[in-house]
């Protein structure tokens, strides 16, 4: 069957996502997840999982209960003890996919400087914006989850937790969810605060889905918080993974980055906004105030990538010029989070 | 670098809003950026939206270029002709005595003289002109010529000829000098200009023509040098036959000197006084000479900047003596006439009781003629208003109140006046076969051959003639001063010359062609004919001294000296202010109406400013 409304059509809005020829999606159904065992799904599905359940492969016994399935009740056992003995055994779990994606004024930054011309890697696209290629990802991995049998949670956040789109599960819900992703919005700029809505936001989601999950933070995890120490930002990051620990949480922190935004390549006279806060400064851009700015940057990463492993998350840093189909989904097979 | 278009520069305006227009490209951007986080810190003190300083770039650059390049190709830009037109430079050498003064600087501490300075800046002009270019050389004296005309390819010859010019003169005519040269401006393909050369030691002239050229003026730098010098040395005899010698010392410098005064005859020197002149004063001295004294030599010692004003010779005993008889009724308007020439001895008769040979006098003079006159006497012989009816001047008649043409008025004529001057009768001659008419009446017919003759000259055999065909007595020419001049010019004519007593240097001399005149020297020369001037003259006069004029046989009759002191030219202290002149530079576009082929260059600018947009727009591509 072919799934029409991943073709590329002109005729669509601008606003429509991009779409997958059928190729690459026939590759997506064939990747799954790559789950830690620790965490608790509610039904079957192809997860591995760590916790005995009744199953008819069996390797280990607890007394039955009232609503167990008879059907596990292990009438040998009875036969010998008296005793209802319910037959216990590893079996595939479904789990809970979490989408966290940011939709904050600084995912629509577009990448592109006044003056610079195309990326020096020249695969991908610089006309995209970060916000695009984020919901693109999105909607690669949510038909990832679906299509594997699992539960898929979409939530987008800025500053507060938006509106979920789901539970839902089953392959059916592709196109609902890819409409939901075409449909969400960035948020406004909104006055700059001294509490970070990443933290919030993930303090706050981690508090509403007790049970835990998979939690892929697609995010480039800038926000309206302002604080003149750039480490601040790996501080609020680390708060908000302080609620996401295993064994229930499996998280990804997908860093979204523009390759123009790391390393821009811009000289002369100008006024920056900052588009989470509104803010404005005038800059002289020249190499050493570049040169400041890279090592900053890389600071950050770093700090980023040290609060991820002290949390015991996964992070990746993903360009927003990438393909998806060509260099998202290869990196992500690389980094261990799906296979 | 002419423009043809030049109003079209206010395309200029078009450089400094491209400026503008980058000014306002180049204020700062705003953009959005994800975050100012890793900027805090970064940011530069904020000095307003717009840069402080012109935002220089290639683009700016080629935009300026073309901009440039269009508004100077609309202008029409002319340069390669003007650069290859020939020119002629006009030359006006001033040559009067002043420029003899050696005051130049030259070397270290030498000097050499005006005229010298000038004819070098001529020669530099000639060393570098062209072959295609041309060259006019204009004497400014008193009567300007046109000495020398040429190419750049004769330019040689020039600088020889340049080389034998002699300078001397009293007084000059810039006018004159400049009508000559708008004459000699008569190639309309040619860049004229006219370069004056003079010390400027002369007064401002009241007017002066329009010029058909842009008037350079060179001034030779003079030191205005003090210069004393001999003025107005001459001589009469008194009446027991010793000579009065007059002279006047003049200083003209700015100081007091005493300065050695040496009086010289023939015989040796006769005195020597000093004198003392104030600044800008003079001194009168008056000597007695014997009457054997035959030149006398008045000198300063002392020398200055100007040596030639500081000598001067007379001759004092002029060997000439004639002898004139008057045969008339009526004398008294002729004696008169005649006897204030000098070295006329007049004998007076009436033609009835004339008892004279015309054979042992130099001029017979016929008041009337006597009816019993068959044949011209062998004699220089004067008629003055022959009657009717006489054989050897045959007349129809008279004719009445006629007035002179004096556009028939030849040699003899010269110097006289003519206007205001009437015949109230003449007789209508049948002109013999020996005449030339030197003066005829103005005709009413206007057949200037037919007119009447009122004054010809000529030979008959061995009798020179000159006839007056007019009656002095209905005349007003004996109340004019016309008549003493009109007697010179005869006995000139008819005698041996009687030229004055000294002469301004420079100036020419009337003498006939049957004389020589021997110059300061020892070299002999005969009259000529000068341009502009009618009859014979003797023009070698520019080196002051003593001339003897001698007849065919050798024999010494007449002579003259050459002085070279004047006021005007001995005054070397105040040099004319050429800017003070009223002369206007009439453009020669107006006056010649040349054809002159333009040759535009804006194709050119037009084409830079294409190859400056393709390579704006390649700039703009790769960026």
């Amino acid at each position: 069957m072919r799934l029409n409304l991943f073709k590329r059509q002109q005729e669509r809005q601008k606003s429509t996502l991009p779409l997958f020829d059928e190729a690459f999606l026939r590759r997506l159904e064939r990747l799954n997840f790559k789950t830690v065992p620790s965490l608790r799904g509610v039904m079957v599905g192809e997860q591995r999982s760590r916790n005995l359940r009744p199953a008819l492969d069996f390797s280990d016994h607890r007394p039955y209960s009232t609503g167990d399935d008879l059907r596990h009740v292990d009438w040998n056992a009875y036969a010998r003890h008296e005793e209802l003995f319910v037959k216990l055994g590893e079996t595939s779990q479904g789990i809970d996919i979490h989408i966290l994606l940011d939709h904050s004024p600084s995912m629509t930054w577009k990448p592109g400087w006044p003056s610079s011309s195309a990326p020096a890697n020249g695969a991908g696209n610089a006309s995209i914006s970060k916000w695009d290629s984020a919901r693109r990802l999105a909607g690669a991995l949510g038909y990832l989850g679906l299509s594997s049998g699992e539960r898929l949670i979409v939530t987008p956040f800025g500053t507060e937790l938006g509106e979920s789109f789901g539970p839902t599960h089953g392959k059916r819900r592709v196109i609902p969810i890819l409409q939901y992703l075409t449909a969400v919005a960035p948020v406004p700029a909104s006055n700059k605060g001294v509490e970070s809505g990443l933290a919030r936001c993930l303090t706050a989601y981690s508090r509403s889905h007790p049970r835990g999950g998979l939690l892929i933070l697609i995010s480039d995890l800038l926000d309206a918080a302002s604080s003149a120490d750039i480490g601040q930002g790996a501080v609020w990051l680390a708060e908000g993974l302080r609620h996401l620990t295993p064994p229930r949480w499996q998280v990804i922190v997908m860093h979204f980055q523009s390759e123009q935004e790391a390393d821009p390549v811009v000289e002369g006279d100008f006024d920056f906004q900052d588009m989470e806060t509104g803010e404005s400064l005038p800059f002289h851009l020249d190499g050493a105030t570049l040169g400041q700015y890279r090592l900053r940057v890389r600071r950050w990463y770093n700090e980023l990538q040290r609060a991820c492993a002290h949390r015991g998350a996964t992070y990746a840093r993903v360009m927003a010029e990438w393909p998806v189909e060509r260099a998202v989904i290869p990196y992500l097979r690389r980094r261990g989070v799906i296979q | 670098m002419s423009l043809l278009w030049p109003i079209a520069l206010l395309g200029l305006i078009t450089v400094p809003l491209i400026l503008i227009l980058h000014l306002l490209r180049n204020r700062r951007d705003q953009i959005d950026i994800p975050s100012l986080r890793f900027w805090r810190g970064l940011e530069r003190k904020r000095h307003g939206a717009l840069p402080r300083q012109i935002p220089l770039s290639w683009m700016l650059l080629l935009q300026l270029l073309i901009a440039a390049a269009l508004t100077l190709g609309l202008a029409r830009p002319a340069l390669s002709f003007l650069l290859s037109q020939p020119r002629h430079t006009v030359f006006i050498l001033d040559m009067t005595t002043s420029m003899i003064a050696e005051d130049v600087p030259s070397g270290v501490d030498g000097h050499i003289r005006r005229f010298d300075a000038a004819r070098q800046m001529i020669r530099s002009e000639l060393e570098t002109m062209r072959e295609q270019d041309s060259f006019s050389l204009i004497s400014l004296d008193r009567r300007p010529q046109i000495l020398l005309r040429g190419t750049g390819e004769k330019k040689v010859q020039a600088l020889v000829a340049l080389d034998n010019l002699v300078p001397g003169a009293s007084g000059l005519n810039l006018s004159t000098a400049l009508t000559l040269a708008n004459g000699v401006i008569d190639d309309p393909n040619r860049e004229h200009r006219i370069l004056v050369l003079t010390d400027g030691n002369y007064p401002s002239p009241d007017s002066l023509p329009p010029v058909l050229a842009p008037v350079t003026w060179q001034i030779i730098p003079g030191q205005a040098s003090s210069n004393q010098a001999l003025l107005n040395v001459s001589a009469s005899i008194l009446p027991d036959g010793r000579h009065r010698l007059f002279g006047r010392v003049v200083n003209y410098g700015p100081q007091a000197v005493n300065r050695t005064l040496r009086l010289s005859t023939g015989a040796g020197l006769f005195d020597e006084i000093t004198v003392q002149l104030e600044p800008q004063a003079e001194t009168t001295q008056v000597w007695t000479l014997p009457a054997q004294a035959q030149i006398a030599t008045v000198e300063l010692v002392e020398a200055d900047a100007l040596a030639l004003d500081n000598r001067a010779e007379l001759l004092l005993a002029n060997p000439t003596s004639h002898r004139v008889l008057l045969i008339s009724n009526t004398p008294e308007v002729l004696s008169r006439a005649l006897e204030v020439q000098p070295g006329v001895e007049l004998q007076v008769d009436t033609p009835e009781m004339s008892q004279h040979d015309p054979a042992e006098f130099d001029l017979v003079i016929f008041d009337g003629l006597p009816a019993a006159l068959t044949a011209w006497p062998v004699a220089n012989v004067l008629i003055v208003n022959p009657p009717l009816g006489h054989p050897l001047l045959p007349a129809q008649g008279f004719e009445r109140n006629l007035r002179p043409d004096p556009d028939s008025a030849s040699a003899l004529l010269a110097g006289i006046d003519l206007s205001g001057v009437y015949f109230g009768r003449a007789p209508q001659l049948d002109l013999p076969e020996w005449s030339q008419v030197d003066l005829r009446a103005v005709s009413p017919s206007g057949n200037k051959d037919a007119a009447t003759p009122l004054l010809f000259h000529g030979s008959d055999g061995d009798s020179r003639l000159v006839v007056w065909a007019f009656d002095l007595a209905d005349s007003n020419l004996p109340a004019r001063l016309a008549l003493p001049i009109l007697t010179a010019n005869t006995l000139s004519t008819l005698l041996s010359p009687s030229p004055p007593a000294v002469v301004p240097v420079g100036e020419p001399v009337f003498i006939d062609d049957n004389y020589t005149v021997e110059i300061p020297g020892g070299r002999q020369l005969t009259p000529t004919q000068l341009t502009g001037e009618a009859g014979l003259t003797f023009a070698h006069t520019k080196q002051p001294g003593l001339y003897r004029i001698y007849n065919q046989q050798a024999e010494p009759v007449a002579g003259f000296a050459v002085h070279a002191g004047s006021a005007l030219e001995s005054n070397l202290t105040e040099p004319l202010q050429p800017e003070l002149l009223d002369i206007t530079d009439v453009p020669a576009q107006t006056a010649l109406a040349p054809q002159i082929e333009i040759e535009d260059i804006w194709p050119w600018l037009a084409g830079l400013a294409l190859v400056v947009v393709v390579a704006e727009g390649w700039l703009a591509w790769r960026r």
